[in-house]
């Protein structure tokens, strides 16, 4: 046992020297990631810590913070405004995660299938360009096309005869409208990431996948998609970090209501931050989502798998 | 000859040490942090000093126009303060005036924040005052007591500077510890402005005075195929509180001052704090009749009317009818008139058959709110004493009635400067009122309540919610309100 303690202390101390040779001799690389480490830790670790900290106290960011223990987690989880943001924030995750991923994989499927190579990036081309504009303009004109007295949807269902609906405005539709925002869901980004996964199967999986006779359909379910898997799930996960953490049309447009219908737990970190001045519990709930980020990423990464994954060439 | 290059491995130590340099600088401690106790020591006597001083001046609406910006159609260049600078310049060559520009789309009171929180604020800036009051205790703005009780050294007679402003300059420019920290120079007033054109049209005539004349013409131009009123519950529009405010102070006339501790004819954050903690004042029957009032009006409003709409767009092209508005849109009016001709109307008078407590009085929403609400901040005095010195030098010089008056009729504002004119196009707001509101409703606590008021009424005025849940809401939410008001000041706790 000492002998096996003994000889496993030695390897430790030889890996450790080669480890300080290594470095010895690459001393400029290790130099010049230091730089990019030590803006990581003071714009990013540091603030992520200091956040962790502030979330047991009394905070307003301006005079030195009071320790409140769990107070803050408390009336977090006593409040009905966050429960009903965290529901809203489940809704639009699901729906999000269909959207970003039905959506793209069908365009990107389609574009994969066109036999002429100029007409592929045509076509790539026009589900990119919308990428340069602004999200703030797409949710300003979104905006214009829901208002209940002018818009465009409205007039359109008056010019049918129909009942208009309130859209934003309405507490039972308000969320509607937000997940039927940026239709028909087709992200230039998503797109590309499926598309590349497409391109990157090896063609004689495709080829002999013909010469056996397997039909278009099959052969998607069967063959491509298992082998985009990796891509899916770098969207997903992008997808999920991203519906936690937006707030734009909060911000913008809705201001969480009206009536709590909009709101997210992103959107309140910012209310309870910058408009209430109560940094501490602003804190407490980016701790907890935090928390929510990384749990899902690890479910994410382990239940989104496949059991055949391509290199690709 | 030869040339020696420098190697590899020097020119990488090279950027190594550079970097490390770079970021030792950037570690080293800003100025002094502000304690509460930097915004209330006395400013002495002492006249600019005679060095080069550059004041970064936040001017708010009345700062000259800058040259490079391109004015839409019909907007004319702001000058006016730009020459009253010139003058002052004249006489003191050696302190400059810089303008800061508002940078656009930014939240005042985040902004605000930002700046404080860093110690680069301008030297004197614009802000309202309940967005500076909250945070007086954090030395947010600078005592002008001592400044309001020397002479203005420009105006021959003028035995102490305060002495120029009205009243309402003066109980707005107090914060909740009872001290002044602002210079104020104009009051607003908030009003409806209506479609006369439609009123004439729709055999109107003179608009209503009462709050039943008000719904029954409401009706009227409902039955005609018009949208009455041009209001929604989001907080951007204010058109709860402003619809509530009149009803609120008119049923509560006689009792509301009970909780004006300070007696400056204001109910502030402070107070409603204390008074809400005691139970001793705030009158929820009359809360709860403003709020069944408001009610009444939502058969009138537009669809979408829970969330945020473009009022002002609703109303100049003519879908709604009335709009509530500020004195401040009449330049833009008068700059950019909408397609009919806007007549403008006061709150209506509650009658006694609405309740017993309707005292019958013009209450009117007017306040120092204005263009011009300027403050210095409080951590200047320690950092900055000749700075401190030079802004209230300029203060002086740019309050003087002459410069008021230039300024008032270049951006269309009230004075509350004494000898100060008003422009004729300010006519519609100077009128006789019995009183203008002491208290705006939750807003007075803090702009946080104000957001609850209106989830309150979020919850309350589409359904079908019984009084006595409204009041129990109501109270729960306020008193939650209170609560976090305490948090930030511990010594308002009773």
């Amino acid at each position: 046992m000492s002998s096996l303690v003994l000889s496993w202390g030695k390897e430790r101390v030889s890996s450790v020297h080669g480890l300080i040779r290594r470095m010895r001799k690459y001393w400029y690389c290790y130099a010049m990631l230091a730089g990019t480490f030590a803006l990581l830790i003071v714009f990013a670790y540091q603030p992520a810590v200091s956040s962790f900290y502030h979330s047991f106290t009394i905070w307003d960011g301006f005079r030195p913070p009071r320790w409140a223990g769990l107070q803050n987690y408390e009336e977090m989880l006593a409040s009905p405004e966050v429960r009903k943001g965290t529901i809203n924030m489940i809704v639009l995750g699901v729906t999000q995660m269909i959207r970003i991923i039905v959506c793209p994989l069908i365009a990107g499927a389609m574009i994969y299938r066109l036999r002429s190579e100029k007409w592929g990036y045509f076509f790539r081309l026009l589900f990119v360009i919308p990428i340069v504009i602004p999200s703030i303009v797409g949710i300003l004109v979104w905006r214009q096309l829901y208002e209940p007295n002018v818009g465009f949807f409205n007039a359109i269902l008056r010019g049918l005869s129909l009942p208009t609906l309130e859209w934003l405005n309405n507490p039972d539709t308000a969320l509607f409208s937000l997940i039927f925002m940026g239709f028909p869901w087709i992200d230039g980004v998503d797109v590309l990431i499926i598309l590349a996964g497409l391109l990157a199967i090896p063609l004689e999986v495709i080829e002999a996948s013909i010469m056996d006779g397997v039909s278009t359909t099959r052969r998607f379910f069967a063959i491509e998609l298992p082998l985009i898997v990796p891509q899916i799930r770098l969207i997903v996960i992008l997808n999920v970090i991203y519906v936690i953490q937006t707030f734009g049309w909060q911000l913008v447009v809705t201001r969480g209501g009206p009536n709590f219908a909009t709101t997210v737990p992103a959107w309140l970190i910012y209310k309870e931050a910058m408009l209430g001045q109560r940094y501490g519990m602003a804190s407490a709930i980016g701790v907890v989502l935090f928390i929510l980020v990384f749990i899902l990423t690890v479910i994410n990464n382990s239940a989104i798998r496949s059991n055949v994954e391509y290199q690709a060439q | 000859m030869h040339k020696k290059m420098m190697s590899r491995r020097d020119l990488l130590k090279s950027i190594v040490m550079v970097a490390a340099g770079t970021m030792l600088s950037a570690c080293v401690p800003g100025g002094a942090t502000p304690t509460p106790g930097n915004a209330t020591e006395e400013v002495g006597q002492t006249p600019p000093s005679a060095k080069e001083i550059k004041l970064l001046f936040y001017a708010g609406s009345t700062a000259p126009t800058d040259p490079n910006a391109q004015l839409p159609e019909g907007q004319v260049s702001k000058v006016a303060m730009q020459k009253i600078v010139d003058a002052y310049r004249e006489l003191h060559p050696n302190i400059s005036v810089e303008w800061y520009r508002f940078p656009e789309g930014v939240s005042g009171t985040e902004w605000l924040t930002a700046r404080i929180m860093a110690q680069d604020a301008p030297d004197i800036y614009q802000s309202l005052p309940e967005e500076v009051f909250p945070f007086i205790n954090k030395g947010y703005a600078l005592d002008f007591g001592p400044a309001f009780e020397r002479p203005n050294p420009y105006l021959p007679g003028n035995k102490a500077w305060k002495d120029q402003f009205q009243d309402v300059a003066m109980f707005y420019s107090i914060g909740p510890d009872g001290k002044y920290y602002s210079a104020i120079m104009d009051s607003q007033g908030v009003m409806i402005a209506y479609n006369k054109t439609l009123f004439d049209k729709l055999g109107i005539g003179e608009p209503p005075k009462s709050w039943g004349g008000f719904l029954a013409v409401c009706k009227s131009i409902k039955d005609a195929g018009t949208i009455p009123i041009a209001g929604d519950l989001s907080y951007d529009n204010w058109y709860p509180e402003w619809t509530s405010e009149p009803n609120l102070n008119q049923l509560w006339y006689d009792t509301i001052y009970k909780a004006d501790d300070d007696m400056n004819k204001l109910i502030g954050s402070k107070e409603v704090a204390i008074h809400l903690q005691k139970g001793d004042w705030y009158d929820w029957d009359a809360d709860l009749l403003t709020t069944r009032l408001l009610k009444e009006t939502v058969p009138y409003l537009p669809e979408g009317w829970q969330g945020m709409l473009d009022l002002g767009q609703l109303f100049r092209q003519q879908k709604c009818a009335m709009l509530y508005n500020g004195s401040w849109s009449l330049q833009n009016y008068q700059n950019d008139p909408p397609p009919f001709e806007i007549g403008w109307m006061e709150a209506p008078i509650l009658e006694k058959s609405v309740s017993p407590k309707a005292s019958g009085k013009n209450v009117a929403i007017m306040g120092a709110w204005g263009q011009v609400n300027w403050h210095i901040p409080g951590y200047l005095q320690e950092t900055a004493s000749d700075k401190v010195d030079a802004s209230f030098d300029l203060l002086n010089f740019i309050f003087l009635p002459e410069n008021v008056t230039a300024l008032s009729s270049e951006s269309a504002m009230i004075p509350a400067i004494n000898d100060a004119v008003a422009p004729p196009v300010m006519a519609p707001f100077q009128r006789d009122f019995d009183r203008p509101v002491p208290y705006q409703g939750w807003e007075n606590l803090s702009e946080d309540a104000y957001r609850a008021q209106l989830e309150v009424w979020g919850a309350y005025l589409p359904g079908d919610m019984s009084d006595n849940e409204y009041l129990a809401l109501a109270k729960s939410t306020l008193e939650d309100q209170v609560r976090r008001v305490i948090e930030q000041n511990p010594d308002w706790k009773v």
